[in-house]
């Protein structure tokens, strides 16, 4: 059409000619001549025209599906996952690299050979193989993944056109899977599942690379080096508040405690009172639901009498209720209530320390459901607490308006309400911290990977609840439930604890158990000047004792002893606590350089040190027995030579140096070689390498005959 | 007919050229976007266009007798850098056309188009005998003068850039008065040898078609026969002289006329900027969003396939736009070249014209799989300082023949 038109105006134009040509008396054949020129050009045009057409528009959609193909056979380069940190900077995670192979169906030139090789190493029937290789419509299929290191020496020099060998990395946990719970899982594709690696899966996974498969229109192989390679970007690291010492006692108490009490589970939250930090936690399910579920703010439960606290505080902050004021008990029953004490009047801080029901009841009927509301939900029931891990459940607290004409009865004493165990924790920590509620978190700093901070989060005041005079009047009552009362159990010599116990029937069927119930101790302390916050829920335990002072508060006990013992009581409020470079006694902090190469040999028994880093072939020293001992350090140091070695000190004496020669790996001379075959060699070496230009290789660096080491970026650069 | 400034002031020519190559600066970012060897071509190509207005105007409000007279002197130098450029020239990619002078790469045979199409304006402006191309001394002298650098530019060698001079000598000469049946003397056995060359039918049609032409043009019977056994001769020899040739050498010949029988040699770059400019549709995939073109599967697209970009990323309708813009541009050349009472001017206009439609249709055709690959640059957009340098001083010489169209010295 379009050029019909230009014809046309062509047309025009060569007439405006004539006339101009008429008027000027110029020699007729100019004339003929610039129609010759004009028509010559507009064919030109016309043709040009014609087939940008066809190109462009009729047979675009056959050219869009070649782009697509081309396009596809693009493959991901992984970036190396980021490393999780404990507050102490150990690396709780590593990233192992295991081989995979995948291939394009289109590039393999003898897919029965392919298919045979495979089957021999692998073991596996051919026709598996076979069947992968004739994929159809694709350019991408696996083979194999994550092949076991057994195969590695097999599938090392395989080189087999189409088949694509792919370092892949996966995650393992560097302390036996402590903290597994909270760090969370990763699939076979390393994408986070649970825990902080699904909270914080985009700022862990990095970015990918690229390179494209060489391919011409026609589908076969071009073998080219101009197209594009783009290196991926490793994710960053994160640094939790966890401390990785606390979270060992508090597992392995934790587990002990759900053994011995025959339990369905258990849960334990350790949190910093000044900041919010949690420092450790974990939970126990044995009814059958996953182990990576984070039941602490997952699952939801009926506290019970740790509930009072709330409406001990809302009684003394409204002013209805000094600690000395006398409570009628009408004699340990009241309607369907019963207590376990049986005194017809109690004073307040009685009622407290020995946990009255029917107590409670008098004061939250004097509060109101109002008032007791406003109180329950500044203590953050019904609320999330904002914490930075996946799932947590913000519970149920009725409003008033709801209200059945028992419901206040039972909501005072814990029942009717549902909360996850962190709300409960915060409630305790909010009282401790002079009734300032902080917000609960994990994440301490996100570090890139060349280790500049990229966020930091800092301790965030949520509300002031009560008053300090409140909450220094609860922690009175709840040091006496500790030194007299139901907690007894929880008391530690020397450091005063303020605490409260809790049992709680389980709903079991829409009603409330007579052997099901929930036993719960939260406390804080040191007293005085509160640090650390504690709770502990035993599930269903099984064993004879169900009260949560005889179940969960010799758990609690155990749990701060050895906390105290661990840390001295160090004072866990400053926001930089982490950069204070505390050293702590006991086994497991130790400083390690950031980098993903992380490995930690602290606790490990000597012998097995010694073979991993003869595995690794990294050069080392020990100090201390070399036989039957443990790792209790590890630190990175140069020698006199200027060679770097890692020294390990174990629990003995004596000192005893090994030397591991690094193997070397000999820069080869790849002057004048074309790109490819460079390419070829410095990929059989497993080298990192840059390519500057095209054509053969006029230099390199490392010059040829020089050791080079993993890490080493070796530079090419080409030119004709 | 326009008034004010533009009477003076060819307005279309002027901002149809501007106009390509900002379209260019767009393709050539796009070409280099992320690839930092190249990026800097996008800053050096932006530089060349800001000298380049000023060496526009500076040409177009020049006296015209300037331009004639240093003419010879022009080409003169062409010819001598040529010359230098064989000798202390920088071989890059096997042929030697560069010189560097401060960083930037010049490329004398650029320039030589220019500076050839000059002296021959010059030489067939004359008045006088030796200028009459229907005699011997004077036809010869023409293509003498056309052929001087041609010799030079095969030493580099660089096959391309001599074809453009070759192609400029007919339309010249047939401008500067050459009569149709010597024309069609000389179209006649290179017509007769191309077709020869693409099989029997085309041969014995292009036979047919000369005869009838040489029927209506009613030469005597002498000169018929002579041209038409030329014409045959042409013919057969072009078929022995290929099939002497070693396979690798025919193959070679074969993937200028039919991309797709080597793939991975010349035939790759014309399968992907089809991939390329098909895949972009009508609208295009938009600005830096061209699959084909950022991951540069044309090497170096940024020089010979820049139009890739616009067609991929801009699609048919940037694809249009950029061909109606050569279209005004020539067209106004051509007009230029008619209203245009100096002859010497006229005869530039009509050499400009014909450089510029060759390169157009060679580097269009080549990226549509209609031609060969040969190097041939796209005017205007093509990255290179001395391509679009040379294209601005046409640009300037044709402004200055409509400036001055009115005056006959």
């Amino acid at each position: 059409m379009n050029s019909c038109l230009q014809h046309v105006s062509c047309c025009r134009q060569a007439g405006n000619y004539m006339r101009e040509r008429a008027r000027e008396n110029k020699d007729s054949n100019t004339d003929k001549r610039i129609t010759l020129f004009i028509f010559g050009f507009i064919l030109l045009i016309a043709v040009i025209l014609y087939k940008l057409f066809t190109i462009q528009i009729i047979d675009s959609a056959r050219y869009q599906l070649a782009a697509k193909k081309q396009y596809e056979s693009k493959i991901s380069l992984k970036p190396a996952r980021g490393l999780i940190f404990d507050r102490k900077m150990n690396a709780l995670v590593s990233n192992v690299n295991s081989y995979s192979f995948a291939a394009d169906p289109n590039m393999v030139d003898n897919k029965d050979s392919a298919a045979t090789i495979f089957a021999n190493i692998f073991g596996k029937d051919k026709s598996h193989y076979t069947e992968k290789l004739n994929t159809k419509n694709t350019s991408f299929v696996w083979l194999e993944r994550r092949i076991d290191p057994n195969f590695e020496p097999f599938v090392k020099d395989l080189n087999l056109s189409g088949v694509i060998k792919l370092n892949e990395q996966h995650r393992i946990f560097n302390y036996e899977g402590l903290g597994s719970q909270i760090i969370g899982f990763t699939n076979i594709d390393n994408i986070g599942l649970s825990g902080v690696e699904l909270e914080l899966n985009e700022i862990l996974s990095g970015k990918d690379g690229y390179i494209v498969m060489q391919k011409d229109g026609l589908g076969r192989k071009r073998p080219a080096i101009e197209y594009p390679r783009e290196e991926p970007v490793d994710g960053n690291n994160v640094i939790l508040t966890i401390d990785m010492n606390i979270q060992k006692i508090v597992e392995e108490e934790l587990s002990a405690a759900v053994n011995v009490n025959s339990a369905l589970g258990g849960k334990v939250v350790v949190m910093a009172v000044k900041t919010g930090e949690i420092l450790a936690m974990n939970s126990i399910s044995l009814d059958g639901s996953s182990p990576d579920k984070i039941a602490v703010i997952t699952d939801l439960y009926e506290p019970g009498s740790t509930f009072k606290i709330i409406t001990a505080a809302a009684a003394l902050e409204e002013g209805l209720q000094s600690k000395t004021d006398i409570i009628g008990t009408y004699g340990g029953e009241y309607m369907k209530i019963r207590d376990a004490h049986k005194f017809a009047n109690m004073t307040f801080q009685q009622v407290i320390e020995q946990s009255s029901n029917i107590g409670i009841i008098q004061v939250a009927n004097a509060l109101g459901k109002e008032r007791f509301y406003k109180y329950a939900r500044d203590f953050g029931c019904g609320i999330s607490t904002g914490i930075d891990l996946p799932g947590e459940m913000k519970g149920r607290l009725k409003r008033p308006v709801e209200f059945s004409p028992v419901s206040l009865d039972y909501m005072s004493i814990g029942y009717e309400v549902l909360v996850n165990a962190l709300q409960m924790t915060n409630a305790y920590a909010c009282v401790a911290n002079g009734g300032m509620m902080m917000k609960p978190f994990m994440v301490r700093r996100i570090l890139s990977p060349d280790g500049k901070v990229i966020k930091e989060n800092h301790p965030t005041e949520i509300r002031n609840v009560i008053s300090n005079t409140t909450a220094r009047t609860l922690t009175e009552l709840l040091i006496g439930v500790v030194e007299r009362g139901t907690g007894v159990d929880a008391k530690i010599d020397n450091i005063k604890i303020a605490g409260k116990t809790g049992t709680s029937q389980k709903l079991v069927e829409g009603e409330y158990s007579k052997s099901q119930y929930t036993s719960s101790f939260v406390g804080y302390f040191p007293a005085e000047n509160p640090q650390i916050v504690v709770l502990v829920i035993i599930d269903a335990p099984a064993s004879g004792e169900y009260y949560g002072g005889k179940v969960a508060a010799p758990i609690f006990r155990n749990i701060a002893k050895r906390i105290i013992d661990l840390t001295g009581l160090h004072e866990y409020s400053a926001p930089d606590y982490m950069a204070s470079n505390v050293v702590l006694a006991g086994n497991i902090q130790q400083y390690q350089p950031l980098g993903n190469n992380n490995f930690n040999l602290v606790n490990f028994d000597i012998a097995d040190a010694v073979k991993i880093l003869n595995e690794k072939e990294i050069e080392f020293v020990i100090e201390g027995a070399r036989k039957n001992a443990i790792v209790v350090s590890q630190s990175e140091f140069t020698d006199e030579e200027g060679v770097k070695k890692i020294k390990l000190v174990t629990s003995g004496g004596g000192s005893v140096t090994k030397s591991v020669k690094e193997s070397a790996v000999i820069m080869p001379d790849l002057r004048g070689l074309s790109l490819r075959k460079c390419i070829n060699i410095l990929s059989s070496l497993n080298a990192n390498y840059k390519i500057d230009g095209t054509g053969k290789v006029l230099a390199q660096s490392p010059q040829p005959g020089a050791n080079i080491n993993k890490n080493q970026t070796i530079i090419i650069s080409c030119g004709y | 007919m326009q008034s004010g400034i533009f009477e003076r002031f060819n307005i279309f020519v002027f901002v149809s050229g501007f106009g390509l190559i900002a379209i260019g600066l767009v393709a050539i970012y796009s070409a280099t976007y992320g690839n930092e060897l190249v990026s800097a071509n996008f800053t050096k190509q932006l530089v060349s266009a800001c000298i380049g207005i000023v060496i526009v105007l500076a040409i177009m409000y020049m006296p015209a007798k300037y331009i004639s007279m240093t003419a010879y002197l022009v080409y003169a130098l062409s010819l001598i850098m040529l010359f230098a450029v064989l000798v202390i020239g920088k071989k890059i990619k096997g042929q030697t056309s560069w010189f560097n002078i401060a960083g930037f790469g010049i490329q004398p045979s650029e320039f030589a188009k220019v500076a050839t199409v000059l002296a021959l304006a010059f030489f067939l402006s004359n008045r006088n005998k030796e200028a009459d191309i229907t005699k011997p001394r004077g036809f010869f002298t023409a293509v003498g003068i056309c052929l001087a650098p041609v010799a030079l530019i095969m030493l580099q060698p660089d096959m391309g850039t001599s074809l453009v001079f070759l192609v400029l000598l007919l339309p010249v000469l047939y401008w500067a008065g050459m009569p149709n049946y010597m024309l069609f003397f000389i179209v006649a056995p290179i017509l007769t040898a191309i077709c020869a060359f693409l099989g029997t039918w085309y041969f014995v049609s292009a036979i047919v078609f000369i005869v009838i032409i040489m029927v209506v043009l009613k030469r005597n019977i002498l000169v018929s026969g002579i041209v038409l056994s030329i014409a045959i001769t042409a013919g057969f020899s072009v078929n022995m002289v290929y099939n002497k040739l070693q396979p690798y050498q025919q193959r070679r010949i074969m993937s200028m006329f039919n991309p797709e029988s080597d793939p991975l040699g010349a035939g790759y770059n014309v399968i992907q900027s089809k991939i390329a400019i098909g895949s972009g549709g009508l609208t295009g995939k938009g600005f830096l969003q061209g699959t084909q073109t950022q991951l540069k599967y044309i090497p170096e697209q940024w020089t010979d396939f820049i139009f890739c970009m616009v067609g991929e990323e801009f699609g048919f309708v940037g694809s249009i736009i950029v061909v109606l813009l050569f279209l005004i541009l020539i067209w106004q050349t051509i007009h230029i070249a008619y209203l245009c009472k100096n002859q010497f001017l006229s005869i530039c206009c009509i050499g400009f014209a014909t450089i510029f439609s060759f390169h157009i249709l060679i580097n269009l055709g080549m990226i549509m799989g209609i031609m060969p690959v040969i190097g041939i640059p796209l005017p205007f957009m093509s990255y290179g300082v001395s391509f679009l340098l040379s294209n601005l001083i046409m640009l300037g010489i044709i402004l200055n023949a409509y400036r001055n169209r009115k005056e006959y010295v």
